[in-house]
């Protein structure tokens, strides 16, 4: 008897994640960090099909090869003929793989830097960066066995990465530790720093081994967040002529200080391709003490103040603010653990492959940059005015390409959970990137323990400002359906409704001042008791301010706002989409509060909407 | 030894390895929780301050335990890694936990292990439909511990945490201001994170009260005691204050409660209270290869065990500030196996007394023993690799 071959599935984690993802203090940093780690998972999952496995993930036919388009987790799971003895093999195998793409990027880094290095300093930290686990399980015979074994193998990794094993390290004393995350030293010779293009160290900035690769390996750039934070000023000034000149006269200065290396040339924004700090006049200090050419950078900071005070005011670059989207797929888990096959899984996995690709292309088309999207999570950074359109997008998107995965339990199909947070570009990019990751967890979760006792928890938009010098200010609610104009207010979804109140700001409408007015109002009446008197109360004094003087609002616009203010402050739920906890007015001075703070949300919005569409005419 | 109680005046910065300077980013961030060195090096300095003859070698003598916080009269540790909590009943803070233990070998795992004598632990009776696991308060009480540890049975277990969480973190923004128009100076901007050791009733509680976290820590002087009894330290950056009170009912925290005044069996569970540091990494310099497994004998005690397998977390970084004269600059760096970690032995001679080993370290290097590193707490197991995934 022909002894039977056995199929096991395979799989695998690669890290470190966090060092990779999350320590940053440039985007470049936070960028090359996802791309390095999907090229190295990619590279791992190369090994995998080279030897002949089936992949599940990432998808079976992605283009594998370095530096293409296809976004590679971390995790990646296939399936394998062979027993023990080969997996062992082919995971050691795979882990080389790993490791040399690793290194390659290492290289490159090295190359540029090289005269400043610590040679043993950095062959010593570039030894044990990777971390990589593996597990695997045969997979048995019958119905459920494909289920089973990847339930079981998911468990076995987890296992397996409840020992953290590492290597013994001795530093050395005297050496600063890195900037970034402080977990190795400094790769630089007597605290020299190289001049290197796009290295861009603040004065006295320490880079490790790895702090050093995600800044200066590989050639391309990647746009920064002020350029995000002032592109819809660009997109304003081209809109009417005589700024187009304004645009045109810039150039040569910027070019100027791309020169003296003050800032990058960035891709994709053809009508500026430059870093936004170059029209931020705020930034400029900072700028020119990090650049090498100061007298020539000087000279044209002093050129670009010049053109831009012949704007008028309202005309030049804003404070720059800009918006970080974090999304994630919701219930993922559970439909995947009802996948039985292993076609119907590579299926999944393809069309998250597929949405990762469609995802870039919407951000791209809402002048927005991708840091990174693979699967089902989204990490971007977008232009104030189009981050409520490009998450509607992105919803919508994941919502019709998983639409046939719906759950045998519930009969509902994955949504995606958008969380969006409105920070100043210049505030410190770790917490950015923590703020957004906030504000994703409350999309999901929803305030409070509310949501999940109404079970209003997931598929959520969730909106976050946070300005300079003031507390976090949130508002959230689950997606409803896109509406036509004219539907009443409190019908609309939480990111039309926010749309419509920032079209009001940036037409003018409604003046600025007016969500903390609305915020003086609370405190008058908290402490009432609830009931009709309050309630007739509270919707009388919010429809005065709404009629006074400085709103210039239509006859059905008004109508509108009115009609959305009984319906906010009612009292009761009678409307039936209003059943988020954030949304059910509670007949007390609180409905007040999120009435402005969706307001005071909405005008941040209402800023960026007013400079792309060239300001007040 | 000596008892002393440290109440931070104000929030405390306690600095990750990250540099901080002018022009190098404008922002002070703090751990968690405050190294054990971060009290051993505040505590040689108040004894420095008696006696300034006292050479850093004499200094360094002096052992610091602790860091343990002290709330509502009761002594707290961090939450061991092998407890996976299910979930938690919100009314009566009752938590559902499985045991992470190691797992049956059956026809080989699938799991290539740092050693080939190594099993990886999983959680016993696992459900068959996955959960994601609610997250513990930082650090449990005492008593849950001691009833955590004393457990040999494998079995889950429903039992009251009686959590603490972590001091929550305070952000501060600094500027400078100019003396002679009183104006805050453009871009000398930072901004710094504390931990506020003030306990707040929890989020979502009605009612409850502020309290005071302390910090509780245990010193051998050896040959250099300390005269006060109550004085102040600078504790941690921007050398914030901690008033520190010799308290001499706290040797009751210190000691093995008496339901662990026992002798383990086959199963001996090794819990870092404190960070560890060790000659070979993750796995203690103690432990040899032997036959194929990994044996050696638990500092200081004669017993003899193998390592069957281990719950470690993620290599934290540790550094920090010199100031010994002429060595005046950032330490090296070296990788700590953090608090939490639990180790399974399997006992291999005689059985091992709880009590004796409790809360003494396990490091590798005596010096960091006495800076107060790798403290361990001890429990048993069943000392049967028994859990499995499916």
């Amino acid at each position: 008897m022909s002894q039977e071959v056995k199929s096991c599935l395979l799989q695998l984690s690669i890290g470190p994640v966090q060092e990779f993802i999350a320590a940053a203090r440039r985007t470049r940093d936070l960028w090359f960090g996802s791309f390095m780690l999907s090229e190295i998972s990619k590279a791992a999952a190369k090994a995998l099909k080279d030897a002949k496995a089936e992949l599940i993930f990432p998808e079976p036919d992605g283009d594998l090869n370095p530096k293409s388009e296809l976004n590679v987790a971390n995790v990646i799971l296939a399936r394998v003929h062979g027993g023990h003895a080969e997996m062992r093999a082919l995971s050691d195998k795979t882990r080389t793989a790993a490791v040399e793409r690793f290194k390659a990027f290492a290289d490159e880094a090295y190359k540029k830097a090289e005269r400043c290095i610590v040679k043993e300093r950095w062959d010593k930290q570039i030894e044990d960066v990777i971390e990589f686990y593996a597990a695997w399980t045969e997979i048995g015979t019958g119905e459920g066995a494909y289920k089973a074994a990847r339930q079981r193998v998911a468990r076995l990794l987890a296992a397996r990465k409840n020992l953290r094993d590492f290597l013994p390290y001795e530093g050395e004393f005297g050496v600063p530790k890195s900037s970034l995350d402080g977990l190795r030293e400094s790769v630089f010779r007597d605290g020299k720093v190289p001049a290197i293009a796009g290295l861009r160290l603040k004065e006295g900035e320490a880079l490790d081994s790895v702090g050093l690769i995600k800044r200066v390996a590989g050639d391309e750039r990647f746009p920064s967040v002020s350029r995000v934070a002032v592109d819809p000023w660009v997109r304003g000034a081209r809109e009417e002529t005589l700024r187009v000149e304004t645009l045109r006269e810039l150039t040569p200065h910027c070019e100027a200080l791309v020169k003296a290396g003050a800032i990058s040339r960035v891709r994709g924004g053809e009508a500026f391709p430059y870093e936004g700090t170059a029209v931020l006049l705020s930034r400029h200090a900072s700028m020119l003490a990090e650049c090498g050419d100061k007298e020539g950078a000087n000279a044209a900071c002093k050129a670009i103040a010049e053109i831009l005070s012949r704007l008028r005011p309202q005309d030049r670059p804003l404070e720059p603010y800009f918006a970080l989207l974090v999304a994630d797929g919701d219930r993922m888990g559970a439909a995947i653990s009802e996948i039985g096959d292993m076609e119907r899984h590579q299926k999944f996995s393809s069309t998250l492959s597929k949405f990762a690709g469609k995802a870039r292309e919407i951000v791209q088309e809402h002048s927005g940059v991708c840091v990174y999207t693979g699967g089902d999570d989204v990490l971007a950074f977008l232009p104030l005015d189009t981050c409520l359109p490009c998450a509607r997008e992105l919803h919508d998107a994941f919502g019709e390409l998983l639409k046939d995965y719906k759950s045998i339990k519930d009969q509902r199909a994955p949504t995606l959970s958008v969380g969006i947070s409105i920070g100043h570009a210049m505030e410190d990019l770790e917490d950015l990137l923590a703020f957004g990751r906030e504000a994703e967890k409350v999309a999901k979760k929803g305030v409070g323990e509310g949501s999940l006792k109404a079970k209003t928890d997931r598929n959520g938009l969730a909106v976050v400002v946070r300005s300079r010098g003031s507390g976090a200010v949130v508002v959230r609610e689950q997606w409803g359906d896109r509406a036509e104009e004219t539907r009443a207010l409190a019908k609309v979804s939480l990111d039309e409704r926010l749309h419509y109140w920032a079209r009001l700001f940036a037409d003018g409408a409604i003046p600025n001042k007016f969500p903390y007015e609305l915020r003086e109002n609370v405190e008058f009446y908290r402490g009432w008791e609830a009931g009709d008197v309050l309630k007739a109360a509270m919707q009388d004094d919010i429809k005065r301010i709404f009629r006074r003087k400085d709103v210039n609002l239509s006859d059905k616009e008004r109508n509108r706002v009115e009609t959305y203010i009984d319906a906010a402050l009612c009292g009761s739920c009678q409307i039936d989409r209003l059943q988020n906890e954030l949304v059910i007015s509670r007949g007390d001075a609180r409905d007040i509060d999120r009435l402005s703070d969706e307001l005071l949300i909405a005008q941040w919005i209402g800023f960026g909407v007013r400079q792309a569409k060239g300001g007040d005419r | 030894m000596r008892y002393f109680r440290l109440t931070p005046l104000s929030p405390l910065i306690a600095r990750d390895s990250r540099p901080f300077g002018a022009g190098q980013g404008n922002r002070v961030r703090s751990m968690d929780w405050i190294s054990p060195s971060v009290i051993a090096g505040a505590v040689r300095t108040a004894v420095w301050k008696e006696k300034d003859t006292l050479t850093p070698e004499q200094l360094k003598t002096i052992e610091v335990h602790g860091a343990f916080p002290i709330a509502d009269e009761q002594i707290y540790f961090p939450r061991p890694l092998d407890a996976l909590i299910r979930k938690v009943e919100k009314e009566t803070g009752i938590a559902d936990i499985l045991r992470i233990r190691p797992m049956a070998r059956g026809e080989g795992l699938g799991v290539p292990m740092p050693h080939e004598s190594l099993v990886p632990s999983a959680p016993v009776e696992m459900p068959e439909e996955d959960f994601k696991p609610e997250r513990s308060d930082d650090f449990w009480s005492l008593e849950a511990m001691a009833k955590w540890l004393g457990c040999e049975e494998d079995q889950r277990v429903l039992m009251r945490i009686d959590g603490l969480p972590a001091p929550v973190k305070e952000d501060r923004t600094n500027v400078t201001i100019l003396p002679e128009s009183g104006a805050a100076e453009d871009t000398k901007l930072f901004t710094t994170t504390g931990l506020d050791f003030v306990r707040r009733p929890r989020d979502g509680e009605s009612k409850g009260r502020l309290s005071q976290m302390r910090i509780g820590v245990r010193v051998n002087f050896g040959d250099y005691t300390l005269l006060a009894g109550r004085f102040l330290v600078p504790l941690g950056g921007e050398r914030r204050l901690a008033e520190t009170v010799e308290s001499g009912d706290q040797d009751k925290f210190w000691k093995a409660p008496d339901a662990l005044n026992v002798r383990s069996g086959k199963g001996l569970r090794m819990v870092l209270a404190t960070p560890a540091l060790f000659a070979k990494g993750w796995l203690p310099g103690w432990l040899r290869e032997e036959h194929g497994n990994l044996t050696g004998t638990i500092p200081g005690s004669g017993v003899s065990v193998r390592l069957v397998s281990a719950v470690v977390g993620r290599w934290k970084p540790l550094s920090g500030w010199s100031y010994e004269r002429g060595r005046n600059g950032p330490k090296a760096l070296r990788r700590m196996v953090p608090a939490g970690s639990v180790y399974f032995f399997e006992v291999l001679e005689g059985g091992a007394e709880l009590s004796t080993l409790w809360l003494r370290s396990v490091c590798d290097s005596a010096q960091d023993g006495r800076d107060g590193f790798g403290l361990a707490l001890w429990g048993l197991w069943s000392g049967r690799e028994s859990a499995r995934c499916f």
